[in-house]
């Protein structure tokens, strides 16, 4: 991700991957994004920032992607008014990166936004919040994919934060591991759940799937 | 959705404005994947619908930082005003998605196919009579918490439950369109078909 700078837009590169392939990654970014982008505020993270604006810089490759690919694609009109609705779903993905960037430069602009942050965006359907793992909690070293967190909680984690390093990519296959802080999205009572498993208090067990 | 209480509080009135086009900016977007997923015009509609209060509670709540918060804290009003437009481009964005349905030309299948082999999909089950599901209230199911799906649409016959409410039931026979991962949908589906008995 973000392997070459966006300063000049005309310089991306074309990958060959399928328009279906960049569609899917598409819309996982731009649901990713608003969450980075919520949390950056709340947690007041420079880094979550950034993150946001490597996820914009791959959104525009991909939408980049989608363009050649819909124009080698098109052989007729109905072809290409079949192919305008892909193009006009890609491009509203990609507009939500812009609009996340933008949010972004508060960071930049001195803005004092920190005693007011967690009172507008700590609340909602769907709350995020930063959660603790403790030493004692059983979800320690343990696979995101094999607990089946989001449903069995509920929550998906959205970032971990492990000693001064934050981890994005939350593959299935990530391990937690103790004194990891979980930034995770959901409903409240799943939330309170996943807190009382990161601090041990729950014990996760065995065969809960 | 709730109405925006009246509070006398400019910061308490701003904030449920706030979250209120938060959240209606959200369901906005699962129902624009929605309306194309389905080729629904009515759920695209909503979308429209919604995006025409989201204008309205945005004008609303810059009014207010703009006349009350503004004296109290400068930066909170440049902040409220950042996030405003910030929810804007997000509906906006879901209008633009689900106003592919409102042309007369099937979706594309790789739209679909794109939104069915996310992570984060959306999907639609029927709820049978002899499920747990029929008759309750979402507040007392706690779906989110048991089975990671949000539930953010019902159709009940011909009428549509838009964002239902804690207070909200389902009733058999309901159509619930719900998002999360495939195996929280694989375990809610049992549920729903009255296979398996217990959200637990």
């Amino acid at each position: 991700m973000g392997w070459f700078k966006k300063k000049r837009p005309e310089k991306i590169e074309y990958e060959n991957i399928g328009v279906k392939e960049s569609l899917i990654e598409m819309k996982g970014l731009s649901e990713q994004i608003i969450d980075l982008s919520y949390s950056a505020i709340l947690f007041d993270s420079a880094d979550i920032a950034g993150q946001v604006d490597e996820l914009e810089e791959r959104l525009d490759e991909l939408l980049y992607n989608i363009r050649i690919g819909l124009m080698l694609a098109a052989r007729n009109r109905e072809d290409a008014e079949q192919l305008t609705g892909i193009l006009q779903v890609a491009t509203a993905t990609e507009r939500i990166g812009d609009a996340s960037q933008e949010l972004m430069q508060i960071f930049e602009e001195g803005v004092e936004f920190r005693p007011f942050a967690p009172f507008f965006l700590k609340d909602g359907d769907e709350k995020i919040w930063a959660i603790r793992v403790a030493e004692e909690s059983d979800i320690i070293n343990r696979q995101i994919s094999e607990l089946g967190i989001e449903s069995e909680t509920g929550s998906r984690i959205i970032a971990i934060k492990r000693g001064p390093k934050w981890l994005y990519d939350i593959e299935p296959d990530k391990r937690i591991k103790g004194s990891d802080v979980l930034i995770a999205r959901g409903v409240e009572d799943g939330l309170k759940e996943l807190v009382a498993y990161a601090k041990g208090e729950v014990k996760w067990g065995k065969y809960k799937r | 959705m709730g109405e925006v209480q009246e509070v006398t509080d400019p910061m308490k009135q701003v904030m449920e404005i706030f979250l209120e086009m938060k959240d209606t900016s959200e369901l906005m977007v699962d129902l624009a994947y929605s309306s194309l997923l389905y080729n629904n015009l009515e759920i695209a509609s909503e979308v429209e619908h919604l995006n025409g209060q989201v204008d309205e509670m945005s004008s609303k709540l810059q009014r207010i930082a703009i006349s009350d918060v503004s004296q109290r804290s400068p930066d909170a009003t440049i902040m409220l005003l950042k996030l405003c437009t910030y929810i804007n481009s997000i509906a906006d964005a879901a209008m633009s998605i689900s106003n592919v349905v409102l042309r007369d030309i099937e979706p594309h299948p790789i739209i679909k196919q794109s939104i069915k082999e996310s992570d984060v999909g959306i999907y639609r089950i029927e709820v049978r009579g002899k499920s747990i599901l029929a008759g309750k209230k979402l507040g007392d199911l706690r779906l989110a918490t048991e089975t990671g799906m949000w539930l953010f649409a019902i159709k009940r016959n011909v009428r549509w439950i838009y964002g239902p409410e804690e207070g909200d039931a389902i009733e058999k026979g309901d159509i619930i369109f719900i998002r999360g991962p495939e195996d929280g949908m694989k375990k809610l589906r049992s549920v729903a078909k009255g296979k398996v008995r217990t959200l637990q």
